[in-house]
Formats: C-alpha cells, sequence, structure tokens
C-alpha cells in the first residue's frame, strides 16, 4: 500500500469518526430509513434478536429477526469487549474496520494478477470510490449488516484472485450464510476457483463439495445456537417468501402489498426466478471474465432481490470501479448517473411525503424505486455491453493495452 | 436502421448527432423556462380548473341543523365583555380566569407554560386549554376549536375568542359527539401555538387526548360582532396544506348560510379570468412564504402533524359594519365541527396538493406541477449541456479538471453551510450587523476571485456550472413535490443564472459588432449576477413588501425618503430575526437553510463564472492525454461494420 492508499483510508476513518460524534442521532435516523436498511440486514432487529439469545430465549420466534445466527454469533463475542449499542465503541471499530478491509481487498482485487496489471485506477482511487461512496458512508452508518456480508463477499473474490481457493470457499459461505443471495455468485466462483488450473469436472466437483461442506458447517452453528433448524425459516424462508412487507427500494413490495393473498405463491416464485434465471447465462456469456460476470450478477441481484437497498448500489459501483478498461465504451454514464442521483434523492422524500406527512401516498415511492430500478438497468446493460465490446475486440481495450482477465 | 440514419442526415446536415443534439440543448433549456411561465398562465383558464367537490362522503356538510342562537348570544356577549376586561391584564391572571371559565363549563382544563429562547432573546407566553371527552367516543381521536388570544396581526381576538367558549360550553350539551373536543386558547398564533402542538405531541401534558383529526381556528376581532366577508386561510409551513375536503367543508357551509367566502383576500364575486390569475398569483406567494416574517393565522401551525386545519377570519369593512352576525359566524364553525366529527378516518380522501383559483375552483397537481417540473428541468439540462459541452472538447486533463472543479463546488457549498451555521449562532440583537458584514463580504467575492484566482480553462469554468446548475436542477424538482410555490419562485429567480451568464472570455475579434456584442453580454452578466444576489433581494423583499413601498402606487422620491427615515438599523435587524425565529422555532425549513444551501452556492458559482477569466485551450496534450484523445477518437469510430 503507497501513502496515498494509507491517506484514503486514514480520512475515511476520520470521516466516519467525525460524522458519528458530530451527529450522534445519525445511526438511528439512518438506521430507520428504509432506503439504507431493511428488516433483513436492520442493527436494531440484530440488537433485539441478540437481547432474545442473551436472556435464552430463541431469537427466532416472534417473527422479529430475520438475520442469520452468524451475527449473534459475532456480536455475542464484541459484547464481551463492551456495549454493542450503535455508537459504542465497538460496534464503531467493527464497522470501521469492515469498510476499511472491504476497501484493501478491493485493491488487492485492482492489482491481483487476474486482472490486468495496466490501466487500472490507482490504488488510492479504488479505495476511495468505496470508502467515500455516500451510499456506502451511509449504510456504515446505519449500522446494517450488509457492510459485514460485503467485506466477507469481497473478501472471497480477493481470496480467488490470489488463488487461495479454500480461504476463498469459507470466505464465501460466511457471505452466501449471511446475505443469502450470494449464493447466486457459486457458478462463476467456479469458474475463477479453477482458472488456473484445467476448468475438469474433478476439480469442480472439489470446489463445490467444498463450498457446500462450508455452509453446512455454518448452518449447524446456527443449530447448536439455537437448537433447532427453525431458523432457516426465519431467515431464508422470509427472505425467499418476501414474508415482511415493508416497503424499501426494491420492485417488490408494492406487487406484494396490491395482490390477493391467493397470488402469492405463483409470484413470488417468478420473482425469485426472474432474479435468478441471469446467473448460468451470464456464467457462460462471461467465461472469459468471472469478474466481470461475479459484478453483473451483483449488479442484477441488487435490482431484483427481495429486501434491496442503497449500499448494494455503493457495492456494485466500487466492483466496477475495477473495470477502468471498459469506462471508455460506457455510453450512458451520464444519464444512468443522473437517473440514480435523482431517484436517491426523492425516495426520502416521497417516503416522508407518504408517512409522515401523510400528504403523499405507497405510489410515489413506488414510481421513485422503478426510476431507480430503470437507473439499475441502465448501469448493468450498459458495462455488459462494454464488457461484450470488449470481448468483440478481442481483449483488447481500446486504448490498445492487453487485458488478461 | 437505415431510415433512422436517413432522418438524422435529414436533420442535422453532415454535423455529427451528438454535436448537434447538444447544440440544442441551451434552447430547449431557455424553451423550458418560458413554457414554465406560460404554463402557469394557462391554469387560471376557464377549461384549465375544476369546480371544488366534497370527496368524502362521510363529511355530510350543512346536512344538520344549527341550534348556536337565540339566547346563547347572551353568553356570548358576556364572554365577550368579560375578555374584554382581561385585554390588559398580565398573561398569569389571563390564563388563570379563562382556565376556570374552561373548567366552568365542563371540560377537563390546564394551562401550557412555554418558552423558546436565544440567547437573550426570550419569547414565552401561557395557553390554555381544555378537553371535552366524546360521549360516543373512546379518546382516541380529537378535534380543535382554537382561538388565539392574538390574531395575526396582533389585534385582540375578541369575538373568536367568546365565540370559541360560548360554542364550547353549548357543544358541552350534545351527545353527538364521536371526537373529543379540545378547546384551545393561545398566547399568539403563531409561536404559542405551535409550540402547543409540538409539545402536545412530544411531551406528557396534565391533560391530554387521541390524534387530533382536524382542527378550526376563529379569528374575529373587535368588539362590533358584525363581519363583512370570510377569508379561509390555509396556508401551512413548508408547502403544506390542508386537505382540500376541508375547505370545500366551510365553504359549502357558508354557501347554505349565504356568507360571502373569499379566499387570499381577493374579491373574486366575479369568476373571471384576472381574479382567478390574481388569486392563483397570491396564493403562489402565500405558500412560498408562509412562516416567514408575518405572523401566521394559526392554522399553519398544525401542518407537518398530519392535522387538517383551517383558519376563518372574520373580515369587517372598515367602519365596523357587516352583513352578518357573530352568531352566524358561530353557526359556521358548529356546522364545520359536525362535520369533522361526522368523519370515520381522517382525511385522506381528496387532494393534499391544489392551487385555489377561487373559493369554489381548484387545479390539482397534475395540472400545476409541469409548470415547476419544466423549470427545475431547465436546470439539468442547461447542467448537462455545461458537462457535455466540456467533455467533448479533445484537449484532455478531463478527469483532474472535473475533480477539480468539484473540489471547488464542495469548497464553495461547505463555506456558505458554515456561514449558515454562523448566522444560526448570531445572538438576535447581532444579526442586523452580521448580515452588513457577511453581505459585505459575499459582495467583494467577484472581485476577490477576479484579483486572485488565475484565469482558468473555459471548460473548467463548464464543469463547475455544469456541478451547480445539476445540483440546483435536483434540488428545484424535488422541491416541488413538497413546495411547488417555493420552487417556482426560486426557479424563476434562479432562471437568469442559468440563462443569462457568459464566461469571462476576451474578444477574439477586432470587429466592432463583434465587440459591442461581447460587452452587452459580459453587461447582461452582471445585471444577472446583481440582480439574483440574495442579500439584495432580501433586502428589496423587506422594503417592497414588509414596508410596502409597492413601486406602482408610491412610486415618489418622498416615498422612497419616507422609507429610508422610517427604517432604522434596529427594525430590519427585527425583521431578520424574524426570518431566523420562523426556522428556530417553527421549523420552516424552506427559507434559511435554502438561502445558504442552494441560493448563496448557486450565486458564488455565478460570480466565479462572470470573474473569473476563462482561456480557450490551446496547449498541447500530454502523453497521457493522448490516450484520450485515442480512446475519443476510437469511440467515434466505435460503430464498425461487423
Amino acid at each position: 500500500m503507497d501513502w496515498r492508499t494509507c491517506a484514503a483510508i486514514v480520512a475515511a476513518v476520520i470521516l466516519r469518526q467525525v460524522l458519528s460524534f458530530l451527529f450522534p442521532s445519525l445511526h438511528s435516523i439512518l438506521g430507520q430509513h428504509v432506503e439504507v436498511t431493511t428488516t433483513m440486514t436492520s442493527f436494531k432487529q440484530m440488537k433485539e434478536g441478540l437481547h432474545l439469545y442473551e436472556i435464552g430465549l430463541s431469537p427466532y420466534d416472534g417473527g422479529v429477526y430475520h438475520q442469520a445466527p452468524i451475527f449473534l454469533l459475532l456480536f455475542k463475542v464484541a459484547g464481551k469487549f463492551g456495549p454493542t449499542s450503535p455508537d459504542s465503541f465497538i460496534t464503531n471499530v467493527l464497522y470501521t474496520f469492515a469498510d476499511i478491509i472491504t476497501a484493501y481487498f478491493l485493491c488487492a482485487i485492482s492489482k491481483s494478477p487476474k486482472l490486468a496489471k495496466t490501466n487500472q485506477l490507482p490504488d488510492w482511487v479504488v479505495a476511495a470510490i468505496y470508502l467515500f461512496n455516500p451510499l456506502v458512508v451511509a449504510t456504515n452508518i446505519s449500522r446494517s449488516t450488509a457492510v459485514l456480508s460485503n467485506a466477507a463477499m469481497v473478501g472471497s473474490i480477493a481470496y480467488a484472485c490470489y488463488n487461495k481457493n479454500i480461504l476463498s470457499v469459507i470466505f464465501l459461505a460466511v457471505a452466501s450464510h449471511a446475505n443469502f443471495y450470494t449464493i447466486y455468485l457459486v457458478p462463476p466462483f467456479l469458474l475463477l476457483w479453477t482458472s488456473t488450473t484445467n476448468t475438469s469436472t474433478a476439480s469442480v466437483t472439489k470446489y463445490l463439495f467444498l463450498y457446500i461442506m462450508a455452509s453446512g458447517g455454518l448452518a449447524s452453528i446456527g443449530y447448536f445456537m439455537t437448537g433447532s433448524w427453525q431458523y432457516l425459516s426465519a431467515t431464508y424462508g422470509s427472505l425467499l417468501f418476501f414474508k415482511d412487507l415493508v416497503p424499501n427500494m426494491g420492485l417488490w413490495w408494492y406487487f406484494f402489498m396490491e395482490m390477493f393473498a391467493f397470488f402469492r405463491p405463483l409470484f413470488t416464485y417468478i420473482f425469485q426466478l426472474y432474479s435468478l434465471i441471469y446467473v448460468l447465462p451470464i456464467t457462460f456469456r462471461l467465461h472469459n471474465y468471472p469478474l466481470m460476470a461475479i459484478t453483473c450478477i451483483v449488479g442484477i441481484t441488487t435490482i431484483s432481490k427481495s429486501y434491496p437497498e442503497i449500499g448494494d448500489l455503493g457495492m456494485y459501483i466500487s466492483l466496477l470501479s475495477l473495470f477502468r478498461f471498459i469506462f471508455p465504451n460506457v455510453r450512458y454514464a451520464l444519464l444512468a448517473a443522473l437517473v440514480i442521483l435523482h431517484s436517491l434523492v426523492l425516495a426520502p422524500n416521497f417516503y416522508h411525503l407518504w408517512i409522515y406527512l401523510g400528504s403523499g401516498n405507497a405510489n410515489f415511492i413506488y414510481a421513485i424505486t422503478l426510476v431507480y430500478a430503470i437507473g439499475m438497468t441502465l448501469i448493468v446493460t450498459d458495462t455488459l455491453r462494454a464488457a461484450l465490446r470488449i470481448e468483440f475486440d478481442g481483449g483488447e481495450d481500446p486504448s490498445k493495452s492487453v487485458i488478461q482477465i | 436502421m437505415a431510415i433512422l440514419g436517413t432522418i438524422r442526415r435529414q436533420l442535422f446536415g453532415k454535423q455529427g448527432t451528438r454535436e448537434s443534439l447538444i447544440s440544442l440543448l441551451p434552447g430547449l433549456s431557455f424553451m423550458l423556462v418560458l413554457a414554465g411561465i406560460a404554463w402557469l398562465f394557462v391554469l387560471p383558464m376557464q377549461d384549465q380548473s375544476r369546480r371544488t367537490y366534497i370527496s368524502e362522503n362521510a363529511l355530510l356538510p350543512g346536512q344538520a341543523l344549527t341550534y348556536f342562537h337565540g339566547s346563547e348570544e347572551n353568553i356570548v356577549r358576556a364572554f365577550k365583555e368579560e375578555v374584554r376586561m382581561l385585554s390588559d391584564a398580565p398573561g398569569e391572571e389571563r390564563a388563570q380566569v379563562i382556565r376556570q371559565w374552561i373548567s366552568g363549563i365542563g371540560y377537563k382544563s390546564a394551562t401550557h407554560n412555554w418558552s423558546i429562547s436565544h440567547y437573550d432573546d426570550v419569547k414565552a407566553g401561557l395557553n390554555v386549554y381544555g378537553v371535552l371527552h366524546a360521549p360516543r367516543g373512546d379518546t382516541t381521536e380529537s378535534m380543535i376549536l382554537c382561538a388565539p388570544w392574538l390574531n395575526q396581526d396582533g389585534e385582540l381576538n375578541e369575538s373568536g375568542v367568546a365565540i370559541a367558549i360560548a360554542l364550547a360550553r353549548y357543544f358541552t350539551r350534545w351527545s353527538i359527539w364521536s371526537k373529543d373536543i379540545i378547546l384551545l386558547i393561545p398566547s399568539d398564533s403563531s409561536f404559542g401555538l405551535s409550540k402547543w402542538v409540538e409539545d402536545y405531541h412530544y411531551t406528557s401534558m396534565p391533560i391530554s387526548s387521541g390524534s387530533i383529526q382536524g382542527g378550526i381556528v376563529l379569528d374575529f376581532p373587535g368588539q362590533g360582532g358584525r363581519f363583512e366577508k370570510l377569508e379561509v386561510l390555509y396556508s401551512g409551513l413548508n408547502g403544506q396544506l390542508p386537505n382540500l375536503d376541508l375547505i370545500n367543508t366551510v365553504v359549502l357551509i357558508c354557501g347554505h348560510m349565504g356568507i360571502k367566502v373569499i379566499v387570499h383576500d381577493i374579491d373574486a364575486s366575479d369568476d373571471n379570468y384576472e381574479h382567478r390569475a390574481k388569486t392563483l398569483v397570491t396564493g403562489i406567494a402565500h405558500q412560498a412564504l408562509s412562516g416567514i416574517y408575518r405572523s401566521g393565522a394559526g392554522s399553519e401551525a398544525f401542518s407537518g402533524w398530519r392535522i387538517d386545519s383551517v383558519t376563518l377570519a372574520a373580515k369587517t369593512s372598515r367602519d365596523g359594519y357587516g352583513l352578518y352576525d357573530h352568531m352566524l359566524y358561530g353557526r359556521l364553525i358548529e356546522a364545520s365541527m359536525r362535520s369533522i366529527n361526522n368523519l370515520l378516518e381522517h382525511f385522506h380522501q381528496s387532494y393534499f396538493f391544489y392551487l385555489l383559483l377561487s373559493p369554489y375552483r381548484f387545479v390539482s397537481i397534475a395540472t400545476y406541477l409541469p409548470s415547476a417540473m419544466m423549470i427545475g428541468a431547465s436546470f439539468t439540462i442547461k447542467g448537462i449541456y455545461y458537462w457535455m459541452s466540456s467533455t467533448s472538447t479533445k484537449s484532455g486533463r478531463m478527469f483532474d479538471q472535473a475533480i477539480s472543479a468539484f473540489g471547488l463546488f464542495t469548497a464553495i457549498v461547505f463555506f456558505s453551510v458554515a456561514l449558515f451555521s454562523l448566522s444560526s449562532w448570531t445572538p438576535s440583537s447581532m444579526l442586523a450587523t452580521t448580515a452588513s458584514v457577511i453581505s459585505t463580504v459575499t459582495a467583494m467575492f467577484p472581485i476577490i476571485f477576479r484579483l486572485f484566482i488565475s484565469p482558468q480553462p473555459l471548460s473548467y469554468i463548464n464543469k463547475l456550472q455544469s456541478y451547480v446548475l445539476v445540483f440546483v436542477g435536483l434540488f428545484l424538482t424535488t422541491l416541488s413535490t413538497l413546495n411547488f410555490s417555493l420552487s417556482l419562485m426560486l426557479g424563476l429567480i434562479f432562471a437568469p443564472l442559468a440563462h443569462a451568464l457568459t464566461p469571462n472570455v476576451n474578444s477574439p475579434t477586432n470587429k466592432l459588432m463583434e465587440r459591442l456584442k461581447c460587452y452587452l453580454a459580459k453587461s447582461i452578466s452582471w445585471i444577472a449576477i446583481v440582480a439574483t444576489c440574495p442579500w439584495l433581494d432580501i433586502y428589496l423583499y423587506y422594503a417592497l413588501v414588509v414596508k410596502e413601498l409597492v413601486f406602482p402606487r408610491q412610486c415618489s422620491l418622498q416615498a422612497f425618503r419616507n422609507f429610508l427615515a422610517n427604517t432604522s438599523h434596529e427594525e430590519f435587524g427585527e425583521f431578520l430575526s424574524g426570518i431566523m425565529w420562523s426556522w428556530r422555532a417553527l421549523g420552516v425549513w424552506s427559507f434559511v437553510p435554502i438561502l445558504f444551501v442552494v441560493w448563496l452556492p448557486l450565486w458564488l458559482v455565478a460570480c466565479v463564472v462572470v470573474s473569473v477569466r476563462a482561456v480557450a485551450e490551446t496547449d498541447r496534450p500530454t502523453p497521457e492525454e493522448r490516450t484520450v484523445t485515442v480512446i475519443e477518437n476510437n469511440k467515434v469510430h466505435e460503430d464498425k461494420p461487423r
């Protein structure tokens, strides 16, 4: 790490501490904003689950807590060092560290042999794009647990890039345990893990088996912690079947709010199928660019998952920053940026009109989530097109430096 | 595809599509401003508005007989006499007496002591209120009957308070109430009332009731007890409006009782374009400036809390004579309260976003919103234009320039925010001095920029402008959904800064005409800068609106001299502190924060654009930039046949 990267990291740490110190209420304000945290990542609900767990009740009774048991374990251990309120020292350290380690992993990916050596953004820019992205900062301040699962996901990419496949498998298992949709990344990861060896059925099977073992191990930790498999339906079940009908930035809630109850199963399957259906085609189409495939799938699930939040977009933008060579081919950057910017400003505004002032209604924020989805779709299709264009040009980027993904 | 190519060639000739489209943007942007203004003047036309109608069937306005007459008049007169005797009493004594009356008529009563302070500037008072628990309700819902002791003009609300208490007494005899009745006599119609509403929701009051569904504020000063017409005041703070059904209910009841009703103090007896346009424009001004300087009518204190309320102001003619008497006013309140009482759920059925053209006509959001949206979009489009035109230049340093321009923009915003905190920390007595210091310093900025900022490439200046214009466009479109009128007004004020500015480039030729053109453009820029200076505009507002130096009427040197003679430093300071108080105590974010966070940065960037010398870029590209050029060349030839 050069001094610039260090400076970016130090500045990011200072920014987070200053925000936390000057505006102590920001944690709870952002923590209650539906755009920033969802029921699947809310720190407040995590604390409730933790409390239930610590007094010996099952945290998954009563339908409040929907997050993975691993967070209970993590914050129980963190609780040994001090109180775990959103603004307490230990939480602050944990979340700031998660952001720093994510930035570090991103820099590592950017330099890795699996990406081009030439024509990458400088490390400090990659780190700064992640650390100073307002979406990422807001997610961090809100103490959304997505910060932690994103760190695990980026970690697994970084280890895979340096051929430390076992560690990568474990990180991916942790990430998909904490955030279900990360499981969609397994197919491109199989490409990544086997890219150094000959992609044989045997090695694919080996890594798949390892992944399943690791996930099973984590799942059984949950079983031993809570004493039953009930947590599976409370976490993955409520995520898959969209049990908690709360507005968010996604496309789901409005449909499920409006439709008759007997249509719910059908549309649940259709919506879940929709988010899943892109995984294999994109993996096959971009088999020469597994990192690009991972990024694309992250982008698509951000649009189509059941409980998305703006931190996912921040993560996706940071992953995109690793592919500087596609930038010249990106056509609608200005349009997409303006669309996303407007939707991000209008969303809290319309939510306020609806929930607090009572003069707007649900249609307002739903319209804005549609605009947001359009902006996201623009980015995903545009970057995908740019990547395919480079493939069409024979792996050469327009400035004639060789890309070897 | 071929046909598209043909169309493109037909439209743009040999010029590239991108360049042609970019060159269209400034014109489009300017047209949008004009279209936004034109749209506004289409609204008052006969067929563009709709007649109001009662949307919520449960309201049943004017369906029940009203019985507030006959011997009730004696009680009104008696209370009026009592109120008059209390007019000079100190606040404490007054509150105790009123509280006794309220307990005497069978309400649970309490006083509410409020004070707000900013350093040594303290505002305090004593509100009195009482609650009648509904015979048919469960204390989960309530409605407000409110008569501020002093009305918005600072007059003693003599008949208003008396009628409110007499009505409250009369209401105890009915068993039809399904919502609690809260009788509220705040010490004034502005801070006292809004503080009460805030404390009702935030703190535990000695006596309380359920969620407030609606409210009527009585404003009937004077002792004559006659009135000529009834004004319905409804503008809330920050662009909030009560549900249109509430206004319709009151207007409909007035129609039944034969009371002449007006909005925005405009007598629109004959429904013609001029009256409708006048009402529209005044309504927009009231909505945009609501809560600033002038103390509110009372109903606006309830906005933002999901409480729909209107102020019913009885207007007397000059000699105190009027066609209607106070008992009719009381029956109007009675009928309105009965309608609110009929509600089965919260007001929601009718519009929350509307502009009234007369008491009987309105335009809804879908019809009027395009006006502000077009003006807001014109800024974004102009911003896009500056961005595209500054990135299409082949000479590079794109990225660095973009970052450094963004840095300057951020610095300007931070500077303005710092000024904002400075002025909110300033004690009220120092405000006039601080304001003159700040305005002098900022007025010096164009000169400072000129002297100390070295000449910059034109594309740098364009990038800076594009940031601020996109920022303002984003802000205005967002604001138009919250406070249409303010967004429209600010959009019109800001428009010169988007369209009349020319960067300070040396005139290239020696031709007389060219030079004249250049000088003309420069002087237009400077006029725009002066005209949109926030401090100057505030002072103009003070002179023209607050001190009523309306030029068409009193356009004489004498009037101007009078104005100067009558305006002291202290008085202006008081005006400024009134504005600051509206932000501090009433939470009117729609003026002071916007002034500092949006208006000032925009103006400062405009100063940079006009004063900093810009140079057209001719320097040779560095190796780095050559890569960029290659990239762009590649981009041009991208559509190679496959």
